[in-house]
């Protein structure tokens, strides 16, 4: 799921644009309406927060929050969070700095091979260590699966914004009189800096929500309690309280970044970014090279290699059937299909009321659907749950809230892409097209839609790969009865069956790789086609 | 470039009515009766500083916002108003945003037949040929707007909003995108080309000299009504009130003082300018004195105006001077305007004479 969430950071990046000409009178009736539906549907999980603790009465969850073992669960999140974040941010960032800003040797092909870890799921890769390393739990093993599986968070934006930086900035930063050092300190790390905020803020919400991992390498947090709590012993009000300290911790960063934003915006020149000229690492290049190699080593090697291992060793025998390895694929990919169009579609009103008609409610209303990052998917899908039961009763545990459950986890990377795209086709080319005598609809087969469309395809792709390999909230809401990849994966490590699992997680990364490889391509056109309209 | 035979223009005709329009935005009142008259077959452009609404009514009269009061009428035919609207597909208007706005996704060749109807497209074969020959651009068909200059994308926007044979064309500050070099050789390839095909066209501009050189008719837009409208000359050599004096070219207006058909200025006697809009009064009043009008001479003869040199700004065609007067003239510092290079040093004492007529307003008005 967290490779997707990098985009998340790129809609951080772009601040909205100052509407220019006048505000249009017009107002779009429909387009709010459905809009506000879909904020509506996205206020879901958060609303569930609030209605259990109260139900729950403040007095109950204050004696659950202060219990030392509820403490003890807090301080292990925290403070994981903080040394995991940390240790991104340093890898993440040097990493980028290497492959964009210096003379490093195949920079390219680094360039693809960093980003890679972040298409195999968190859990494969807590697997892969285990099953090599029993010795990897705890602190110190979720601290290095956890870094190895989410520096990339931190790599793909700060990489964006080195690349797309003025180097016309270093520049007058060196013939200010700084030195080399204090130029990457103060200007080139300082143009960074929302970007490495923005990564830092996926990483630690990422680690907030993570279940699978943390339960392969028996460590525990609030996620994993939760998980426990509700799926296990049946325990809602425990659940419920710990549920409303993990969104509040979440909120709170989200608010910290939203505090540490305020001070200091970069702004960037809408000139053609010329590249700048590289720094020569000389001695230093076989250093990089052999770090580069080690991070890559141990983040993609280790859980590759352990899947290949199992899939060779484990034989004819013990494999699944392979009928069953392909109806889960295609269960799997039909459902990440489907949740890629709905939130897609899902995002579609909210980008357009946003992009198009820029007020401070329009503002509001977007700013209030991406609330949902900051609550984990398996708070999503316990919300869910409740509603079901209580309103919509036939829906509990079936395939159509499966979908909207991955529709509402994963709505803010749809909705970063189809904004970006709505943002290429301003309202301008609509209104020169009508007025060489094309219809509106003939308007919007032929100007709009060719436009939007690659976003829209982007957006889904996003999604599909995020569903592919979602765990946790496919495992409260998947209808009985019936496995995708992740939870069939699950299943079989469970039982420490690891050849039988290995050709799921095969699978999953396999799927996932398509839209991975789609996705990169057009971020990479991105800034190109910024810079030339 | 293939000049289509000129059209003979019939200027009694009017190709756009615009009758006492109102638009507001929420409380902000951006059009409060702005009435226009533009012949067929000529370039009227709309002059006024940014925020005076010259946008806006460019878009009332394509039909992309609706009035609050009002009509506009095209060749005769209503358009908008009395609570009829016919939408911007079915205008004939052809229109060229200020950056061009060109389809991104398409090439130059199909963003020029972007409108033209498939039948007719089949009909007329090589017409994208001609029009972007038309304009300078054959050849280029195949490319991406991307691929081109600021100047070339405004070329095509002109010829995309031509291919539909328009019965008007708006130009939204077609050329403020462009830099110096550039804008005045697209300004004048804009103009030639709308003279030949007899194109009755409106620009909407900032920039009075672009206003002044371009347009066989001005009409200034201020507060959201039509200051003042005329042929160039007219606005250059008789505006309505010094503001309007100021706002169409560098101007000095001092203190002088009206006697019968004279006028005594701090530069000497000048004869009053003589036209309908004239104030007829005498006593205390504000001339009107363009800096071209002005000579500098380093002997005193007492006639004139004497003052220090304060600044020299060489222009090449032309050197542009201003001075200090030593007596107050009730003007800020006097500009200067003399033919070719006159180097005199900052500080020399000089005397400005004045030659031709002044235009006058009560002294109350300026």
């Amino acid at each position: 799921m967290v490779v997707s969430a990098s985009a998340t950071t790129e809609m951080a990046l772009v601040e909205p644009a100052r509407p220019r000409a006048p505000a249009r009178r017009d107002r779009p009736l429909l387009l709010w309406l459905t809009a506000s539906a879909v904020a509506a549907l996205l206020a879901l999980p958060p609303v569930y927060v609030v209605v259990q603790a109260a139900q729950t009465g403040w007095s109950e969850i204050a004696s659950l929050v202060f219990r030392r073992f509820t403490l003890g669960l807090l301080w292990n999140t925290v403070r994981l969070s903080v040394c995991v974040t940390a240790a991104c941010a340093i890898i993440g960032t040097a990493a980028a700095w290497l492959v964009e800003k210096t003379d490093l040797p195949g920079r390219r092909l680094w360039a693809v091979v960093v980003v890679l870890p972040v298409a195999i799921p968190d859990f494969v890769i807590g697997f892969g260590w285990v099953s090599v390393a029993p010795g990897v739990h705890g602190f110190g093993g979720a601290m290095l699966v956890m870094t190895l599986a989410l520096y990339p968070l931190v790599y793909l934006p700060v990489a964006a914004s080195l690349r797309g930086a003025d180097p016309g900035q270093e520049e007058v930063a060196r013939s200010l009189g700084l030195s080399r050092m204090a130029t990457l300190r103060r200007v080139t790390l300082a143009q960074a800096r929302p970007a490495l905020l923005g990564g830092c803020v996926l990483v630690s919400l990422a680690l907030l929500a993570e279940y699978g991992a943390f339960e392969v390498l028996r460590y525990q947090t609030l996620t994993t309690e939760i998980f426990f709590e509700s799926q296990r012993s049946y325990n809602i009000p425990v659940a419920s309280s710990l549920a409303l300290i993990l969104v509040v911790v979440s909120f709170a960063v989200l608010g910290g970044d939203a505090l540490a934003r305020g001070r200091g915006r970069v702004t960037r020149s809408s000139a053609p970014v010329r590249a700048g000229r590289r720094h020569r690492l000389g001695r230093a290049t076989i250093p990089a090279l052999l770090g580069l190699f080690a991070l890559v080593g141990l983040a993609l090697g280790v859980p590759v290699g352990v899947v290949v291992y199992w899939l060779v060793e484990g034989g004819t025998t013990t494999l699944p059937a392979s009928s069953s390895i392909a109806g889960a694929s295609l269960l799997t990919a039909g459902y990440a299909a489907a949740a890629g169009a709905l939130a897609t579609l899902l995002a579609l009103p909210v980008a357009l009321l946003a992009v198009r008609h820029p007020r401070r409610s329009t503002a509001t209303l977007e700013r209030g659907t991406f609330v949902v990052q900051a609550v984990p998917g398996l708070i999503i899908a316990l919300a869910l749950v409740y509603f079901s039961i209580r309103a919509l009763r036939p829906l509990y545990q079936t395939t159509p809230l499966l979908i909207v459950g991955y529709a509402i986890m994963f709505f803010p990377l749809a909705l970063v892409a189809v904004r970006t795209s709505v943002a290429q086709a301003p309202l301008a080319l609509e209104d020169v097209a009508r007025s060489l005598g094309r219809r509106r609809l003939a308007v919007w087969w032929r100007v709009v839609l060719p436009l939007v469309g690659p976003g829209m395809a982007a957006a889904f792709c996003l999604v599909f790969l995020s569903t592919v390999t979602e765990l946790t909230l496919t495992l409260v809401l998947i209808p009985t009865g019936v496995q995708t990849l992740a939870t069939q994966f699950w299943a079989y490590t469970s039982n420490l069956s690891y050849a039988a699992a290995a050709p799921y997680a095969g699978m999953m990364i396999l799927i996932a790789a398509v839209p991975s490889y789609i996705l990169g391509r057009w971020f990479d056109r991105l800034p190109s086609r910024a810079s030339q309209t | 470039m293939v000049r289509p035979a000129p059209v003979t223009r019939e200027s009694n005709v009017t190709g756009l009515e615009v009758d006492d329009l109102h638009k507001s935005f929420g409380t902000n009142a951006v059009l409060t009766g702005v009435s226009l008259e533009v012949p067929v077959g000529s370039l009227t452009a709309i002059l006024g500083p940014s925020g005076s609404g010259k946008t806006t009514l460019l878009r009332v009269v394509a039909g992309f916002e609706r009035a609050d009061r009002g009509s506009v009428a095209l060749g005769g035919r209503v358009v908008e108003g009395d609570g009829h609207v016919v939408p911007p597909e079915q205008r004939g208007i052809g229109y060229v945003p200020q950056e061009g706005s060109l389809f991104p996704h398409l090439t130059v060749a199909a963003n020029v037949s972007f409108g033209v109807s498939r039948a007719t497209r089949r009909r007329l074969g090589g017409n994208t040929g001609e029009l972007l020959e038309m304009v300078g651009l054959s050849g280029l068909g195949g490319r991406y707007p991307h691929q081109l200059s600021g100047g070339q994308q405004q070329r095509v926007a002109l010829a995309r909003a031509l291919a539909v044979r328009p019965a008007l064309v708006l130009l939204d500050e077609p050329f403020s995108s462009l830099d110096a070099g550039l804008r005045s050789s697209v300004r004048s390839d804009v103009q030639d080309v709308l003279r030949a095909g007899g194109i009755t066209a409106v620009l909407v501009t900032h920039d009075q000299d672009e206003a002044l050189s371009l347009a066989d008719q001005v009409a200034v837009i201020r507060d959201g009504t039509i200051g003042q409208r005329g042929t160039p000359q007219e606005l250059y050599d008789h505006p309505v009130d010094p503001d309007m004096a100021r706002f169409l070219g560098d101007a000095n207006l001092v203190a002088a003082t009206v006697e019968g058909d004279k006028v005594s200025t701090p530069f000497g006697p000048l004869a009053l300018r003589r036209d309908p809009l004239a104030w007829l009064g005498a006593g205390p009043a504000v001339a009107l004195v363009r800096p071209e009008q002005l000579l500098l001479s380093t002997a005193v003869s007492g006639a004139g105006l004497r003052a220090t040199v304060i600044r020299t700004q060489f222009h090449g065609h032309d050197t542009v001077i201003t001075v200090d007067p030593l007596a107050p003239t009730g003007a800020d510092p006097i500009t200067v305007r003399a033919e070719g290079d006159l180097v005199v040093a900052n500080g020399t004492e000089v005397e400005v004479t004045a030659d031709g007529t002044a235009v006058v307003w009560p002294a109350s008005v300026g």
